[in-house]
């Protein structure tokens, strides 16, 4: 399952996370949001990042 | 989990300024001019978030403003300053004027937390998505949005 959250602590700091995404589908999913929230600080890309999305599909083949 | 972005929200929607007002119990006063403050600028402030020095304010200009904000049982108010896409929220920090608490530090009393929730939930909501807002034990509000 595909989430987005945000999180806003109480001095406003925001964070922006996503799961479920596989590759770059995740940084176009919240690009958009990010961009009319206010100015990236920090981006961390996590091991799912680096998954192709078609892993999946060739393991199947 | 695929990727973590930090963001400094910046206050550039009307809607969501408006948003976080209401949810405050705040008081947005769109296409007023000018906010309440001493009146005349004294020179007895001079911190780095002085706003003349912070920004390109001049202290001739103290008490203009695109917008305000009324704070419940304050006296003065908070100006909002058109500057490059995004409002610059100024404000007298006498204590008399009753706005002493809100610095940078706490996020101007949770407003900068309130726009960021609101302006979330606009953006995801224009996404097709319905965010579900919980609230975390540190005071953090988290919206959470299933995308398929």
């Amino acid at each position: 399952m595909k989430k987005i959250e945000v999180i806003v602590t109480p001095t406003g700091e925001t964070t922006v996370q996503t799961s479920g995404y596989k590759g770059k589908s995740c940084q176009d999913a919240t690009k958009q949001l990010e961009q009319a929230l206010g100015v990236v600080t920090d981006d961390k890309k996590l091991p799912e990042f680096y998954a192709s999305e078609g892993v999946g599909q060739q393991a199947r083949q | 989990m695929s990727h973590v972005v930090t963001v400094k929200c910046e206050l550039r929607d009307l809607a969501a300024i408006e948003a976080a007002c209401k949810r405050l119990g705040w008081t947005f006063k769109r296409d007023q001019k000018s906010f309440e403050w001493f009146g005349e600028w004294v020179g007895d402030y001079n911190g780095p978030d002085a706003a003349y020095l912070a920004t390109d304010i001049k202290p001739e200009d103290y008490g203009k403003c695109d917008h305000a904000i009324g704070v419940p049982g304050a006296k003065y108010e908070i100006g909002l300053i058109a500057k490059q896409g995004k409002f610059v929220p100024v404000f007298d920090n006498w204590i008399s004027g009753g706005l002493k608490g809100l610095t940078a530090d706490n996020g101007l009393g949770g407003f900068v937390q309130a726009y960021g929730v609101e302006k979330a939930k606009i953006e995801l909501t224009r996404k097709g998505l319905r965010p579900l807002e919980t609230t975390r034990p540190d005071g953090s509000i988290v919206l959470t949005a299933m995308a398929g």
